[in-house]
């Protein structure tokens, strides 16, 4: 398992076969929730909103950035602006032209802008019909790569239709019906797309075993449960292909955080401790985190010093002690649950019971105190980010981007959404405490399609996205 | 304390004191009877319960023998377990955890003989862990069962766990299961009753609220394991038979006696009010009549038909009038011939003062008729008017005694004719208009010359009060009944004078009292004694401005 994705040159995992299926029945690992579109919040959503909403470009599995809804682009002002053109035959679902003011309006939607802000956009204007002027809030050498994001994906609201309007290369042909979720290729035809593409049937979560929908009506499958794994590779008809370890899971801790602020330098975990963890602990295909990761080289981000620049900044979180010490984590997201029992069972058993319950009772201060007053807590994302957002809790579990295009924006973001952890400085990679990383394997059944990634990891089904082999243009 | 309130008193004793105190046995009782009831249902409840444990632990021992066979025959586990492999170890770590579900446990634990936790299936990443107290004390335990404090990954959850073990290639393990004693199984040990079912460990860590302080609670003590693991202490289901109900049914109780109490004491109010109404109406009236006798008014009557205490009261009074106004007549008898001795005295002394100026005249006259006659005609011319003088003062002063008092003499006379006689002989004497409103046959058994007297008397003071402004006396006669049946001639003489105040209405039938300048003031002292001595009654009506109406009641003759 440890081995990676043999990735073709246009970024294919599983190339495309010599005949489309008429229909693709890919099942979701997770629920995804149309108010979110098309910013996503999870991998489901992340997947199926790939496929529905573009972005202004794309950064394929290599790293190269690739044109999107911006057929071109340049920078300006030294860097600090970048001028991107709309591709001309951008059309919406409802047939009409995606203009820049859609693509300013989408970006200062409630909930989006400030977000938008901590990714290091500063603003966006309209220039003529086509263009778009992104002002960042530092100069950018390249294309800045942070536009690739689910953030940054364009949508136009329509009401009454539930679902926003998206320009991407398959659209909402039916509304949530039972657990399904159809989708059809589009009207245009983009060369950028293969318009010969089947129907896609995503599948939300269903309470049935996996194996047995493997067996019956599930073309593709994105899991990261061994058992299921090890299922499809004894199944001849199944093709079983590892995605790129793409998510880090991490202890956030409040008291780890005060004592950073207060001048104390808490212990940090071995990696033994994390192999562990990935071995035992979490049931799902994980392995140790390895020594270094993207925080570790943010001395270079200034704006992480600034805490001037943080709006609303927070000295310290809302926790006190008093209050029920709970490990929060999405009860969705079982490598998470995993995780925070597996905290809680350490501290249960104290810091004397063996070397790992010492290395994490030193590494958060107050995890051993009265045993029984520590809990894993699991709950739903909307609440998580609620308690996130000022350090409501004693820790969290929470899963990070292992490769982020942009560190420093990363960085932004995730001080967006805990601002507690705001003016620590070069001390901000110490208060995140890495647990283990993670993958997804896709499962497929053999000749049913072709899936490609992107530089996240994300799989869609070949002709989703530009492909890999076209050259950009405006490079 | 009036006679209402004594009634309402004596209800009050007689009555709710009696019905307070049964209401107080009743609650007395019914309670000590419930109490013992739900006493002996939560001491057989406990008993139950102590077989359905003593059935838990033996089911749970059952199905532990049932893993530890499965766990015998099972290679992989062996193989994970005792040759260490490693591609078994996640085989391992979800073993509690499936069979655990499978042997509906709630609580499972794999350890291996140094106590480390190979499996657990309550909290499957607790693995690793070193407790070997766990299974050592749980095999001490008595009846092999215990209650355990264990972990979840969210909390902390007490089971009733036993131990078993199984030795595999030369190592022993111990399997610990049990199941939660959580509000389910409680209250499955509390069956349908509605007796309540608590845990109560010994730190306090405390499953259910305990009851409400009201309530029967008997304590079952079992074998408790805390998380310190290191010795056994007690914990104690508690079976509860909540009072709130018993207490609910006392409220209802006393409910529904604070409404009959006031029920019956808004009756007993009425009741008393109407009873005493009854009782001092007739009483009061007695007392009223009572309270207007005295020496000049004896005409009440106290007659009446009741045959009750009331009635024989009312005879006795009239008794005791009818004595009294026998007594008052041989009062004013005496009076009047004390009066008339005094008068004689009077009469004798005003005489003497009348005849001494007369005699000396008349001696002055015969000694000069003796020594010089022809002086006799000067000295009389000279003492002519010394001589009318005092005759006119006997003359006046023997009118006056004729008024006192006539002597009586009965006969059948008209009381109309009389009226009309007087008003006929007043009308003209002065500015006052005399009308007269008269009945036929207003016949009365009296003294023609008293009846006039009374009459006169009355329409002249009728008239003087009018004085010498104009106004109307108007005389009426006619028949009224009376109270006894009897029918009375009625007679009023009513007049638009100055009228009396009250004062003056008090005392106008006193003797020597009078308005008038040249009154004597006897009047109507004299009017009122004529009227009473022909068995009758005056009143006297009158406002200050408006006029005054004297009204006579005479006993009618029968058949006049």
């Amino acid at each position: 398992m440890e081995t990676g994705p043999a990735i073709s040159p246009g970024c294919c995992v599983i190339p495309v076969p010599a005949e489309w299926a008429d229909t693709i029945r890919f099942a979701l690992p997770g629920k995804v929730d149309p108010f979110h579109a098309p910013a996503a919040r999870s991998e489901s959503e992340r997947i199926l909103f790939g496929h529905l909403y573009e972005t202004l470009v794309t950064i394929d599995c290599r790293g190269k950035v690739r044109p999107g809804l911006a057929a071109s682009w340049r920078s300006g002002k030294g860097g600090w602006r970048w001028t991107f053109d709309l591709r001309p035959d951008a059309r919406f679902w409802d047939k009409s032209p995606v203009t820049p003011r859609d693509v300013v309006l989408c970006w200062q939607r409630p909930n989006t802008e400030a977000l938008i802000w901590a990714a290091g956009v500063d603003s966006a204007v309209v220039v003529g019909e086509r263009s778009v002027h992104v002002y960042l809030s530092r100069p950018h050498k390249d294309v800045p790569g942070v536009v690739s994001t689910r953030l940054f994906a364009v949508a136009k609201h329509a009401p009454p239709h539930h679902w926003p309007l998206g320009s991407g290369p398959y659209r909402i042909e039916m509304e949530p019906m039972l657990s399904s979720l159809m989708f059809r290729r589009p009207f245009t035809a983009s060369p950028a797309f293969n318009a010969d593409g089947p129907v896609i049937l995503f599948i939300e979560p269903e309470a049935r075993d996996a194996r047995d929908l493997l067996e019956e009506t599930v073309d593709v499958m994105i899991t990261a449960d061994p058992d299921v794994i090890e299922y499809a590779a004894a199944r001849p008809h199944l093709e079983t292909v590892p995605l790129p370890w793409n998510m880090t899971y991490v202890l956030l801790s409040t008291t780890r955080v005060r004592d950073i602020r207060s001048g104390r330098i808490p212990a940090g975990i071995s990696r033994e401790f994390s192999d562990g963890l990935a071995q035992d602990a979490v049931r799902s295909v994980a392995r140790g985190h390895p020594a270094s990761c993207w925080w570790d080289g943010l001395d270079r981000c200034a704006v992480l010093s600034e805490g001037k620049e943080w709006r609303p900044s927070l000295s310290h979180s809302a926790y006190s002690p008093s209050t029920p010490r709970r490990i929060l984590y999405d009860s969705s997201d079982s490598v998470a649950r995993d995780l925070a029992e597996r905290i809680v069972a350490l501290a249960v058993a104290g810091p004397g019971a063996s070397p790992e319950a010492a290395q994490i009772v030193s590494a958060v201060t107050g995890l051993a105190e009265q045993p029984r007053g520590i809990a894993a807590a699991g709950t739903t994302e909307a609440e998580i980010r609620e308690s996130l957002l000022e350090g409501n809790d004693f820790a969290y579990i929470i899963a990070l981007p292992l490769n982020p295009p942009d560190p420093c924006n990363e960085a932004k973001l995730l001080i967006e959404s805990a601002r507690w952890l705001s003016g620590l400085g070069r001390d901000f990679a110490r208060a995140l405490l890495p647990l283990v990383d993670t993958r997804r394997h896709v499962i497929m059944r053999r000749e049913a399609a072709g899936l490609s990634i992107d530089w996240y990891g994300n799989p869609f089904i070949t002709g989703a996205l530009p492909q890999a082999a076209e050259a950009p243009p405006g490079r | 304390m009036s006679f209402r309130n004594r009634l309402l008193v004596i209800f009050i004793v007689a009555v709710l004191v009696p019905m307070i105190a049964l209401s107080l046995l009743i609650r007395s009782e019914m309670t000590k009877r419930l109490t013992d009831q739900y006493e002996l249902r939560v001491d057989a409840l406990v008993s139950v319960i102590e077989d359905d444990i003593e059935q838990e632990s033996e089911s749970l021992a059952t199905s532990l023998a049932a893993l530890k066979d499965a766990i015998l025959d099972d290679n992989r586990f062996r193989g994970a377990a005792v040759a260490g492999d490693q591609g078994e170890r996640r085989y391992l770590l979800d073993y509690a955890t499936g069979a655990m579900r499978i042997a509906g446990l709630s609580m499972l634990q794999i350890q291996d003989d140094e106590g480390r936790i190979l499996s657990s299936g309550h909290f499957r990443n607790e693995f690793g862990r070193l407790e070997p107290e766990l299974p050592r004390l749980l095999a001490s335990a008595p009846k092999s069962a215990a209650l355990v404090e264990v972990r979840t990954p969210d909390k902390p959850m007490i089971v009733l766990a036993r131990v078993d073990s199984l030795r595999i290639g030369g190592r022993m393990f111990t399997v610990t299961g049990g199941v939660a004693v959580e509000k389910h199984f409680l209250s499955r040990l509390a069956g349908e009753t509605d007796l309540a079912v608590t845990l109560a460990p010994p730190d306090g860590f405390q499953l259910q609220h305990a009851a409400r302080s009201r309530a029967i609670v008997r304590e079952l003590r079992v074998p408790y394991i805390g998380a310190d693991r290191i010795e056994f202490d007690e914990a104690s289901f508690s079976v509860t038979h909540d009072l709130a109900g018993l207490d609910d049914l006392r409220r209802s109780i006393d409910r529904w006696f604070l409404i009959v109490v006031a029920i019956a004491g808004l009756a007993a109010i009425i009741l008393v009010g109407w009873l005493s109404s009854r009782i001092s109406r007739p009483l009061t009236e007695l007392a009223g009549k009572t309270s207007r006798i005295d020496l000049d008014r004896l005409d009440v009557e106290f007659e009446t038909d009741r045959r009750d205490e009331i009635g024989a009261l009312s005879s006795l009074l009239a008794a005791m009038t009818d004595r009294l106004r026998a007594g008052a007549l041989r009062i004013r008898d005496a009076e009047r011939r004390a009066t008339l001795g005094e008068m004689a005295r009077q009469v004798n002394h005003d005489i003497k003062n009348g005849l001494t100026p007369i005699r000396n005249i008349i001696r002055h006259l015969s000694q000069l008729s003796r020594e010089d006659p022809h002086a006799m005609p000067e000295i009389f011319a000279e003492r002519e008017e010394t001589l009318n003088s005092s005759i006119g003062y006997l003359d006046d002063l023997a009118s006056n005694y004729a008024r006192l008092y006539p002597r009586l003499n009965r006969k059948r006379c008209d009381v109309s004719e009389i009226t009309a006689g007087i008003v006929t002989d007043l009308q003209g004497t002065g500015p006052a208009l005399l009308r007269a409103g008269l009945c036929k046959g207003a016949i009365v058994q009296a003294d023609p010359v008293s009846l006039r007297r009374i009459l006169e008397n009355l329409v002249r003071n009728a008239i003087d009060s009018i004085g010498s402004n104009s106004g109307t006396v108007t005389v009426t006669t006619e028949h009224v009944p009376g109270d006894d049946g009897r029918m009375w001639i009625r007679v009023m003489v009513a007049d638009t004078g100055a009228g009396m105040s009250e004062e003056q209405k008090a005392r106008i039938f006193d003797d020597f009292y009078t308005t008038k300048a040249d009154g004597t003031g006897l009047g109507l002292s004299i009017v009122r004694r004529l009227v009473m001595d022909l068995d009758g009654r005056i009143e006297v009506e009158s406002t200050a401005g408006a006029g005054t109406r004297m009204i006579i009641y005479l006993p009618a003759e029968a058949g006049g």
